[in-house]
């Protein structure tokens, strides 16, 4: 198995200083991660152009490419309480989302079997037209709305412990995503409720399993395994992309979940059956916090998919989430009846 | 445009001394118009991994600031809310929901001409109810809209 490794990027330009959590040292853990792998000769590394704006405009609003270039260019500052950009963050951003696009290239020449994008700043907050909870540009719904241009359909699973606000809003009325988060609730962004299912053109196309602080991997897995394997199956995605983010890890000091780095391994390997052949499967770098749990994570989720031992810590089950996880499925399901019942009533 | 009565006003509340602003004029204006006051706080990425019983001194403060505008406490609700000011006050004014929303305009070091990093012009762009923007240093007159002598 050959693993491509489209990054790192982001760890000089984009900088908030040295309390902030989203800071340069997460993608040198990540990358100690990667090391750990011991695969050196196994990792292609394909160049990583900026993202142009034509590319970059199949997400966000014109208006709002130009004002966040305008905000760099003028030093920069804070967004919101949560989110900064600098002078160089216009050109790390643009670097990331166009990593995330050098990564399916990549995949798409043969190059490598999957793929991961260690970059920053984070992407899954990021709506439309609005920076949001550290993320200037969403970088795995560029790469999507890029393969969706293409006439392919794209599953993308975001195991973050924050809901990906951003992706969801962006794909919420477009049949050929299929998005599915599991996520810490209640949380930042607040978003993801079980209810929350797509617009009219993708009616259940969105699935969201909001659970509990201190929720296991057990009911991640249950929740991806078997909450929405059936959907996945039928909706048939000809990519995978993972909203890869490290902060359900027991460790992460923004999330309370009970994740261990032996979870995120198999995540990896349940997420990788949803792939229609290898070379298909691409996960991109969203949180983590904890530099340790970021490298411990990063190495057990690629060791398992390249099939290399990292001894990492067990999978964990027994924690809470799992009554919870039944109250979503029937919670979906009714918004989905009443999403239908309304629609019909329409027509 | 049909009129309707202000019944519901919804304040943004972030501790600042804007902020504070922006609630002492909505304390004053609801009570005169006896509308009840939904002071808001969003709990961000950062704030939640660090306030714990903090908001417990926010809220005390916010209730001491609407009653001292002349609010009776029993017209007043509080709420801490995940996500950003701007989306968490956009969900609650559907929510509740409510005729005006009011926030103050953002401290020093502000970006003259940008939309990015304004609650307030953001409020402005995406809000469905009228929204009024408290300038930081504003006085709170005894009749909104009327200078005090």
């Amino acid at each position: 198995m050959k693993l491509v490794v489209a990054g790192p990027t982001g760890a000089n330009e984009h900088n908030g200083g040295v309390f902030h959590p989203e800071q340069a040292g997460r993608i040198f853990s990540v990358m100690d991660g990667v090391r750990s792998l011991g695969l050196d000769d196994e990792i292609y590394f394909p160049p990583t152009p900026k993202a142009t704006m034509i590319e970059l405009s199949r997400v966000h609003s014109v208006a709002y490419l130009e004002e966040l270039e305008a905000f760099c260019r003028q030093g920069g500052g804070d967004l919101d309480p949560d989110t900064y950009a600098c002078e160089d963050s216009w050109i790390a951003a643009r670097r990331g989302a166009g990593a995330g696009l050098a990564a399916i290239g990549a995949l798409e020449e043969g190059k490598g079997d999957v793929a991961f994008v260690p970059i920053r700043p984070p992407g899954h907050h990021a709506e439309r037209d609005r920076a949001m909870g550290f993320c200037l540009l969403n970088n795995v719904a560029i790469a999507a709305a890029a393969l969706t241009a293409k006439g392919n359909r794209v599953l993308i699973v975001d195991w973050d412990v924050h809901h990906g606000n951003g992706t969801q809003a962006i794909f919420w009325d477009d049949p050929s995503v299929l998005y599915v988060s599991t996520h810490q609730s209640p949380l930042f962004p607040g978003t993801g409720l079980a209810s929350e299912v797509g617009g009219n053109d993708a009616m259940g196309l969105t699935i969201n399993a909001p659970l509990p602080a201190g929720t296991t991997g057990d009911v991640i897995r249950t929740a991806i395994d078997e909450m929405a394997r059936p959907t996945i199956e039928a909706f048939r995605p000809d990519w995978v992309l993972v909203s890869c983010g490290f902060d359900a890890h027991e460790a992460d000091p923004l999330g309370q979940m009970s994740l261990s780095s032996g979870d995120f391994a198999d995540l990896a390997l349940l997420v990788r059956e949803f792939a229609p052949a290898t070379g298909r499967l691409a996960l991109f770098l969203e949180g983590g916090y904890n530099q340790r749990a970021l490298a411990a994570s990063t190495a057990a989720t690629l060791g398992a998919l390249l099939g290399v031992n990292t001894n990492s810590v067990g999978p964990t089950w027994g924690g809470r989430g799992m009554a919870e996880l039944h109250q979503v499925q029937d919670d979906r399901s009714r918004a989905i009846d009443l999403a239908l019942s309304d629609s019909r009533r329409e027509q | 445009m049909t009129a309707r009565p202000i019944a519901n006003v919804v304040v943004g509340y972030d501790g600042s001394t804007t902020a504070q602003t922006a609630l002492a004029w909505a304390g004053l204006f609801s009570s005169l118009v006896r509308a009840r006051v939904h002071i808001v706080h969003a709990v961000g990425l950062l704030e939640g991994a660090a306030m714990g019983g903090v908001y417990d001194a926010h809220r005390a403060r916010a209730l001491q600031c609407a009653v001292d505008a002349g609010m009776s406490a029993s017209d007043v609700e509080w709420a801490v809310l995940n996500g950003d000011p701007c989306s968490v006050l956009l969900r609650e004014s559907v929510s509740i929901p409510a005729d005006l929303v009011v926030v103050g305009t953002r401290g020093a070091g502000g970006h003259s001409g940008l939309l990015l990093g304004s609650t307030s012009l953001e409020l402005v762009e995406h809000s469905t109810i009228p929204v009024v923007v408290v300038p930081a240093g504003a006085e709170a007159s005894p009749r909104p809209g009327v200078p005090q002598e």
